[in-house]
């Protein structure tokens, strides 16, 4: 029987790869972080169909998160694959952004309050002595 | 942050940061050689000229954030978030004609506080000490905090010992230089950052060409590209409130307007915006191309270190680990200055000793300068991560002292009921937002309470205030 090699060894008998998260994670600004524990490499897949049929990799190497950003608003399904082929569990992320109304009504007071700000200063103190 | 491999050796990191506290030491006692008084330790004997005032006031400006935060705002909210960072410069430029106005105002001014103690009184001088001093020592430990981490991560070095150096080299050259040596170091630290920052856009920019950026981004990111992105648009005003509450109030600018020659201040604010306006965008610029340069990002915070690295490799991380550590330097330096003298002049004088002599109250702002850096240490030591993110439930409480000030230097109407009221409900209402809605828009709704409490109370109001009354006699 030949012998197997101590890296593989260890890595068949470690416990497959898994997100740190235990519910589903949520997001209001398309941006989220994956946190996850592995022994080694693993490979992060990203989805938008539960089945991951059609997952495509985002990620492969040593690290244990990485950081996702710019989502549109939607369903993302992650799974991760260490180097035995073990799969997690996996995870499913919703991305609903902020209320657009709500963003355009506080950026034109942000605007409104910043122009009076300005006018203020450079109106000066000529109508106040 | 996650514990990923350093970037450069340890051995290197010891090499540059021994060399580097041993520069800014040296300069320090050099620079604060002449200091025989509080005004010559605290404002540098009022008389910075224009080269060295735009480089303090965009080297100051320069913070961790800046080389940081800026990056990690562009991965977090795109093309929007890199513009709102930028917005931080109008904080800069509208605070140019105000410094003329405060000079003009307040010939013998020390601080921010001596304008709130003789143009509201008392409670609103209470008020106001308390949001500064709780702003400035959250900065002030975030930035510690920051420095500990970041050499750790960029060399290896441990978080206490990063951290303490740099606090250590901060306090020792401040205390022995006061502003002037606080100003003369921030030259040279906004010379070094500016060449890095340059450096680093270009290299990115001959690795990847913007096409390939922008292809990356539309496939990967779109909502960092899209145009109504709502995190993204609310994010431009806020953090341009922050900016301008930041600036207005915080002591770290005041102390610079007593202290620029007369006729500089102006000038010196506006050019030194107009320097630090582009240093976000590059930032930033170098957070967007992670992608297309197929750089994994483990923590948004390590985007721009991460994307120098690979770019120009042990080079650039060497360049970085530089930046980082005179952005570092160049705030931390400042608002130990700005902060001891805050506390010397508005606390230990007008409080207690009102005839203290000259040269105590230099050695009293000396004393004042070494316990803040150890409260900071002992503060930052246990490495709470939570504790940097205390620094945003600041936003809407320097938020609401927006109105109060630029009122207060230009109505005579406005009074002490508008001060008050607009700094205490726009803080309180920015705060439930903050936590409401989120960290994007609690400086807005603070600033626009705070607003509407000012402008009703000067409507209402009978009082006209005398300008003279802040031409107090040192």
């Amino acid at each position: 029987m030949p012998a197997i090699p101590a890296a593989a060894a260890a890595a068949a008998a470690a416990p497959p790869p898994s997100f740190s998260a235990s519910a589903p994670l949520s997001s209001d600004t398309g941006y989220t972080r994956l946190d996850w524990n592995a022994s080694g490499d693993v490979v992060v897949e990203q989805a938008r169909k539960a089945d991951l049929s059609d997952a495509r990799t985002i990620y492969e190497g040593p690290n244990h998160a990485l950081f996702l950003s710019g989502l549109g608003g939607g369903t993302y399904y992650f799974s991760l694959r260490d180097e035995t082929g073990a799969r997690s569990a996996p995870l499913k992320l919703t991305v609903s952004h902020q209320s657009l109304t709500q963003a355009l009504f506080l950026t034109a007071i942000g605007f409104l309050v910043f122009i009076a700000t300005v006018a203020v200063i450079f109106r000066g103190a000529r109508d106040d002595q | 942050m996650t514990s990923e491999a350093a970037l450069l050796p340890a051995g290197v990191g010891w090499t540059l940061l021994a060399a580097f506290s041993v520069l800014w030491i040296g300069l320090g006692i050099y620079w604060g050689r002449r200091n025989k008084s509080f005004e010559d330790h605290a404002l540098a004997g009022r008389n910075i000229g224009l080269a060295l005032g735009s480089a303090t006031a965009a080297a100051t400006w320069i913070t961790s954030n800046t080389t940081m935060l800026a990056p990690q705002f562009a991965l977090q909210l795109g093309i929007w978030g890199m513009l709102a960072y930028s917005t931080a410069a109008i904080g800069l430029l509208l605070f140019a004609p105000m410094a003329g106005r405060i000079r003009k105002l307040m010939p013998n001014g020390y601080t921010s506080g001596d304008f709130f103690r003789l143009r509201y009184g008392r409670v609103a001088w209470a008020v106001f000490l308390l949001f500064t001093l709780f702003y400035s020592l959250t900065w002030l430990v975030s930035m510690a905090m920051a420095g500990g981490i970041l050499l750790n991560t960029l060399s290896g070095i441990p978080y206490a010992w990063g951290m303490s150096v740099i606090l250590g080299v901060c306090v020792l050259y401040t205390m022995r230089g006061g502003l002037a040596a606080v100003i003369g170091t921030d030259f040279i630290q906004s010379l070094i950052i500016i060449v890095g920052i340059v450096v680093v856009g270009v290299a990115v920019l001959s690795h990847v060409p913007v096409e390939k950026i922008h292809a990356n981004l539309a496939a990967e990111r779109p909502a960092l590209l899209d145009v109504l992105f709502p995190a993204a648009i609310m994010a431009i005003f806020n953090n341009l409130l922050f900016g301008l509450g930041e600036v207005f109030h915080n002591n770290v600018w005041w102390s610079r307007a007593f202290a620029f020659r007369e006729g500089v201040a102006g000038k010196a604010f506006a050019l030194g915006g107009l320097i630090w306006f582009p240093i976000p965008l590059a930032a930033g610029f170098v957070a967007l191309a992670s992608g297309a340069l197929n750089v994994p990002v483990p923590a948004a915070d390590m985007v721009g270190p991460l994307v120098v690295a690979e770019v120009l490799g042990e080079a650039g991380a060497i360049g970085i680990f530089i930046i980082v550590f005179c952005s570092l330097a160049s705030s931390i330096d400042s608002l130990l200055a700005a902060t001891a003298d805050l506390m010397t002049e508005d606390v230990y004088r007008r409080m207690f000793r009102p005839a203290a002599h000259p040269e105590t109250l230099k050695k009293i702002a000396q004393w004042v300068t070494l316990g803040l850096g150890l409260f900071t240490w002992a503060v930052c030591l246990p490495r709470i991560g939570t504790l940097a993110t205390v620094l945003f439930f600041a936003g809407p409480l320097v938020g609401a002292m927006i109105w109060p000030i630029v009122t207060g230097l230009y109505w005579r109407r406005a009074n002490t009921t508008g001060a008050v009221g607009g700094m205490l409900l726009g803080a309180g209402i920015g705060l439930f937002f903050y936590f409401a809605i989120g960290f994007y828009v609690a400086s807005l709704i603070a600033t626009a309470v705070s607003m509407i409490w000012v402008l009703a109370c000067s409507a209402l109001s009978k009082t006209r205030f005398d300008w003279a009354l802040l031409r107090e006699a040192e």
